[in-house]
């Protein structure tokens, strides 16, 4: 090189780092003159001075990694115990990570040792093998599963199943990971994690090391329990203790031992009894980062990290991704909220949402290549398990018949072939099959709970279950008056439906009292008689709310919920609860520690959605024409289930097309005319319910929260707050403007 | 081997700068000592690549090899060279006694299962900058000294003023060009 160009190179470099980023193009266009060649090293010098390299290390440091790396390869060949270390395939904060071979299994696992500074104290050892323990009791695809945790000549590890794939991490460093892959991703994450917390497992360290992508595109989420190994590092040790010196000292520094704190929820930094909600938050963090390609909490420092993490908000993700759908941003910023109460309560909820805007993005994609490929639109993609992606049944072509045809209203019956399969189908057939102890479906009205109760309830005893429905609906009002006559009524409904021989008058003992009998009957003649795994149905449990014992019953249910926690053998291992009610009882609940809700497994039963509402009119023969038919009427009625299938059933008996049917809904003797009318009855029952739907139709005001809740669980209203309050759907707006203003 | 007192060290630091190329013996497995010292710390945690525990443990080393602060004032800066010319050639000697060949470098392992030529691949980094080094030392001599005081002398930015008698905002103007021409030289594709 020229003296001279360097020099000038000198120069220049200097010279550029000192203007702001955004101008340097422009300084260096004029500076150069045209001199390409220098404008060339200089605009690749100052490239590569954004990029961390060697040269922010030391020497000394480098050559003792390459030492340690050397040292931990060693192992590489060794006896640990019954494993045979073959290979290091990673190493990090938890220690390293070898492919070993289990000899006494033949089996290769990956080995897990753990650093030993994190297992010098007792107590610490005590709680962290108490967690990876209930940790190995997981049972989730998307959860690596853990064969064993154990100790061999002081050195503790932890063998896992072997994953061919890579983290997260290095998925995301050379490229960026598509916008669908990414969804894809986060919704298994989010998956591993409702299963998790349903077990009372906070992992704690969710981040992108910790997350492990198959080659198959599956993952697997790392290291449930481990976080508690290094929990309470955080708290500096004494400093007097002055003969443990320097580690000491600075393994107990805040901020570094836990690594970066960039994936930390607000209540983490400070050092705040963590929950679910904070691997909620972490999700966000990866997510955000794996959309805008960038962390949403930067800083130079650890320092800096956590105080953006505390005050800032991150940018908008539209400013580093094309394309980002809205609804995404929305996710992610509830996940990202520094307030827990603001989160997502739920990482199910949050997983739901992914789901949905997933599809949706999927039958975008179909949808726009459709005109292109012609034959058969598949929608599995690799990256959604098999177990969540409900299998489609046979499409058909058409409508032969009118006799094909069912009345529309109450259950759809089982094997029809309306049926539409949702998310909620798969959940519940899971958790029946997981002998789940009480699930709860809820959901607005008609949106199908019965339906789904009924098949699950099918699918059970097709597994070999004992099956038992009780619809609250038909329990009288006497029945209802006392827990005596309740409590006798359930009891003779299972007798009945189980064809037991003892039944519960014989048994009944005015001396205990109601309960003790029923709960005594259940567990004697029922689950005592009865081998098999008993599934019990209760539809349209919001009956028992508005009575007065409502809570005691609830009280007793959960009891038995806790009974099985707590004793492996008890015999309610073998009984199931599966309970539907209606979203709008809620309310009513007054003591919800009373109530089973806060247990169990939730299923929320929503509307379809546009996918949904596709299929449905492929299998009533396509009433409506093509896409933008399908959208107009996803307007009309929304995702609404009822609705959604009473029109088309309408539009084929009929043979009417979406235009004469759109001029039919609002009227007295249309077919929504029943239903419609149900509606402006209950309200108006309400006077101050009504008023505030007058106010929303009109624009007046935003409700007061309570009837903004109360008509969004009654499905009336849809939004995300009052401010965003409006009817569910156009057919709604037309009918209650008509009716109330 | 009896440890070396630092006013030991400091002498065959000294004598090695003055052509005694027997005082190299005894100066690198006094340097190897806090090589393996420092590994045994990284291998018992977590290893993060350039946090300030990193950092603080390294001059802790640096400390107990070299004695800045005992050398005579007007010996300093000319002690300074040579005891970062010094830890250039055992750490570079270090990692081709490894036989670690001059790859591309500047590229962090990408493929799990390839960590564990984690090792190989810094060692490689390591004599592939000593080779751009001595390239840069062609063009701008004084670069390269900035970039041995600092990088394998472990000097602060005050201390490489000192020793080579200019002001710190020429040290740091010098090194950051340094630092993005030799990072720049080591992610090329090799050829």
């Amino acid at each position: 090189m020229k003296p001279e160009l360097w020099e000038k190179i000198n120069e220049l470099y200097d010279a550029a780092l000192g203007c702001v980023p955004s101008q340097r193009g422009a300084f260096l266009a004029e500076a150069c003159a045209g001199n390409e060649e220098l404008r060339r090293e200089v605009e690749s010098l100052l490239v590569v001075s954004e990029r961390e390299g060697i040269l922010d290390s030391q020497a000394l440091g480098i050559a003792a990694q390459v030492l340690a790396d050397e040292a931990n390869q060693s192992l590489v060949g060794r006896k640990i115990g019954h494993f045979k270390i073959l290979t290091l395939i990673g190493s990090g904060g938890m220690g390293e990570v070898y492919e070993a071979l289990d000899v006494n299994l033949g089996r290769k696992v990956a080995l897990k040792l753990l650093p030993q500074r994190y297992t010098q104290e007792q107590e610490r050892v005590d709680r962290f093998k108490q967690e990876a323990r209930a940790a190995s009791a997981l049972n989730h695809p998307n959860i690596i599963t853990i064969f064993e945790i154990g100790e061999i000549d002081g050195l503790h590890f932890i063998a896992t199943e072997l994953i061919e794939g890579k983290t997260l991490r290095q998925l995301m460093a050379p490229d960026s990971i598509k916008l669908t892959a990414s969804l894809h991703i986060g919704i298994q994450v989010a998956a591993a994690l409702v299963e998790a917390h349903a077990a009372g497992i906070v992992h704690r360290d969710i981040k992108p090391e910790n997350i492990m992508v198959r080659h198959d595109d599956y993952v697997k989420v790392l290291d449930f329990g481990l976080a508690k190994l290094t929990e309470n590092y955080l708290v500096p040790e004494n400093p007097l203790d002055s003969e443990v010196s320097t580690h000491k000292k600075i393994y107990t520094d805040p901020g570094r031992i836990m690594g970066t704190p960039r994936y930390m929820s607000p209540e983490q930094v400070t050092g705040k009894q963590m929950d679910g909600r904070a691997d909620l938050f972490s999700l966000g963090v990866v997510l955000y980062e794996l959309v805008a390609g960038r962390p949403p909490f930067e800083g130079k420092s650890s320092g800096e990290i956590v105080a953006a993490i505390l005050n800032s908000y991150p940018p908008p993700l539209a400013r580093y991704a094309r394309n980002v759908p809205h609804e995404l941003e929305r996710i992610i910023s509830k996940a990202l909220e520094k307030d827990r109460e603001h989160r997502y309560q739920v990482v199910k909820d949050l997983w739901l949402d992914l789901k949905s805007l997933a599809l949706e993005l999927e039958i975008e994609a179909k949808l726009n290549h459709a005109g292109e490929r012609s034959g058969e639109i598949t929608l599995t993609s690799p990256l959604v398990q098999s177990a969540t992606a409900p299998s489609r049944p046979p499409s058909f072509s058409s409508v032969d018949s009118q006799e094909q045809l069912e009345p529309v209203g109450g259950a759809v019956p089982i094997g029809s072939k309306f049926y539409i399969l949702r998310m909620a189908d798969e959940n519940f057939r899971a958790a029946l099959v997981r002998r789940d102890s009480s699930v709860l479906i809820k959901g607005a009205r008609q949106v199908g709970k019965t339906s789904l109760l009924a098949r699950g309830l099918q699918q059970a005893r097709e597994a070999g279950a004992q099956v038992v429905l009780t619809d609250f609906q038909k329990l009288s009002s006497e029945q209802l008056t006392t827990t005596e006559a309740f409590y006798l009524a359930l009891a003779e409904i299972i007798a009945d439906q189980l064809d037991l021989s003892v039944l519960p008058e014989e048994v009944w003992n005015s001396r205990r009292g109601p309960s003790l009998n029923f709960e005594r009957y259940l567990r004697r003649e029922v689950l005592g008689k009865i081998p098999s795994h008993i599934v019990w149905g209760l539809d349209e449990i919001d009956r028992l709310f508005t009575c007065s014992f409502g809570s005691e019953v609830f009280g007793l249910f959960r009891s038995w919920h806790n009974e099985r926690a707590l004793d492996p053998q008890t015999p309610w291992q073998r009984l199931t609860l599966a309970m539907a009610y209606a979203t709008e009882a809620h309310l009513f609940i007054t003591d919800m520690n009373q109530s089973p809700f806060n247990v169990g497994t939730r299923i929320a039963l929503g509307d379809f959605n546009f996918e949904q509402v596709a299929e449905l009119n492929t299998r009533y023969g396509n009433p409506l024409k093509d896409k933008p038919e399908v959208a107009r009427y996803v307007r009309l009625v929304g995702g609404h289930p009822f609705l959604v299938r009473c029109g088309l059933h309408e539009m084929v008996s009929q043979k009417i097309d979406l235009t004469t049917l759109e001029s039919l809904v609002v009227q007295e003797e249309g077919p929504y005319g029943d239903h419609l009318r149900r509606i402006l009855l209950s309200l108006a029952q309400d006077p101050t319910l009504s008023a505030v739907v007058r106010g929303i139709l009109q624009g007046s005001a935003p409700p007061d929260a309570e009837s903004f809740y109360r008509l969004r669980s009654a499905g009336v209203m849809m939004g995300e707050s009052p401010r965003d309050v409006r009817p569910r759907c156009q057919l709604y707006a037309t009918y209650l403007e008509q009716h109330l203003l | 081997m009896a440890r070396q007192s630092v006013a030991e060290i400091t002498e065959l630091l000294l004598a090695w700068g003055n052509g005694e190329e027997a005082a190299l013996e005894q100066l690198t497995p006094l340097v190897y000592d806090e090589l393996h010292r420092l590994a045994r710390v990284y291998m018992a945690g977590e290893r993060p690549n350039h946090t300030l525990e990193t950092t603080a443990l390294i001059n802790e080393a640096y400390l107990r090899l070299i004695d800045w602060k005992n050398v005579q004032w007007q010996n300093r800066a000319h002690f300074y060279g040579v005891a970062a010319n010094l830890m250039r050639r055992i750490l570079v000697d270090f990692a081709r006694s490894r036989h670690y060949a001059k790859r591309g470098g500047g590229v962090p392992p990408v493929d799990f299962s390839e960590a564990m030529n984690k090792a190989e691949e810094k060692g490689a980094e390591l004599v592939a900058l000593d080779d751009a080094l001595t390239s840069l030392e062609a063009i701008d001599p004084r670069k390269c000294r900035v970039v041995e005081l600092r990088f394998f002398g472990g000097l602060s930015l005050e201390e490489t003023a000192e020793a080579l008698k200019i002001s710190p905002r020429t040290v740091l103007r010098e090194w950051n060009l340094a630092r993005a021409w030799l990072h720049r030289e080591l992610s090329a594709e090799p050829v």
